[in-house]
């Protein structure tokens, strides 16, 4: 792999990143620019607390009697303003939807369970569980197929 | 529950024809056979809209596991309740089950172990890719 810097005062700062798949250092770099942008976190409310949640200390982001709630890392949650189809594209990739309401950090995720009834569970890091749709699931496993 | 049944219409209208193509080939094989001489215009008629709306419900009712808010063993009692009735009012309509009691029971213990068998392959399949999904997890943690 090669590095290549460009520097140029008129152009817009922009990091591009070309490469054959997704892997460990991409997701470090992508990190490390969306920190140094202060772009890496959202302001979460709780009922009498107003916190920035750094991505990678987000679980999940789930829609609950339509409102967003971030789950953090010590499964607490946290009310934030922005819509789920907000976050979904403001979030880095690690994050995946794995139901219609729900967005999960792909590094917290502990494990996928099977319920009884046949449905799957993402158990996250924290002990917080969210069901997993079956379209998202076939998603996340070709999705990890290819990594 | 309007994408219910959007989607409940677009599944079964794509299979509703499979239905009576299935009743030909098993009055082709009874005519073949033997088993069956003739078939009067009313059976037949009413053999292929019975079978055309069966298939046209079984197809149209695997929709509900669209629907992601409901839990799922409320899915699988309405998709098995609605696959069960509409089963034996065809069945009965056309008089390939009599209306009694001990055939109707038989009929009943057949559905039910066979739709149980089939959950509990889909089970046994969603547990072995969960498990796998696992795997790739642990390794790419």
């Amino acid at each position: 792999m090669k590095f290549k810097l460009i520097i140029d005062k008129e152009a817009d700062e922009e990091v591009v990143a070309k490469v054959h798949r997704r892997w460990a250092l991409i997701d470090e770099i992508e990190a490390l620019v969306l920190k140094h942008a202060g772009a890496d976190r959202i302001a979460g409310y709780s009922e009498d607390d107003i916190k920035l949640l750094a991505f990678s200390d987000i679980e999940c982001v789930t829609v609950l009697d339509g409102k967003t709630y971030a789950i953090d890392s010590h499964n607490r949650r946290y009310r934030v303003k922005q819509r789920l189809y907000e976050l979904e594209k403001a979030l880095p990739s690690s994050f995946i939807r794995i139901n219609k309401s729900a967005i999960a950090n792909e590094n917290r995720l502990e494990r996928f369970a099977v319920t009884y009834s046949g449905a799957v569970d993402a158990v996250f890091k924290c002990g917080y569980t969210e069901y997993v749709s079956r379209r998202c699931f076939a998603q996340i496993k070709r999705r990890f197929e290819t990594k | 529950m309007k994408t219910f049944w959007k989607e409940f219409l677009f599944r079964g209208l794509i299979c509703a024809g499979g239905g009576p193509v299935v009743l030909a080939i098993i009055y082709g094989i009874l005519g073949a056979t033997g088993a069956v001489e003739y078939f009067s215009p009313r059976e037949v008629c009413l053999g292929i809209l019975t079978i055309t709306l069966l298939a046209f419900i079984t197809a149209g009712m695997t929709a509900i596991y669209q629907l992601e808010q409901l839990p799922l063993p409320t899915m699988i009692l309405l998709h098995g309740g609605a696959l069960y009735i509409a089963y034996i009012l065809t069945y009965l309509l056309n008089g390939w089950l009599l209306n009694q009691l001990t055939p109707i029971l038989i009929f009943t213990g057949i559905f039910v172990a066979g739709y149980a068998l089939i959950w509990l392959i889909i089970y046994a399949v969603t547990k072995s890719k969960t498990e796998e999904l696992n795997k790739k997890l642990k390794k790419h943690a």
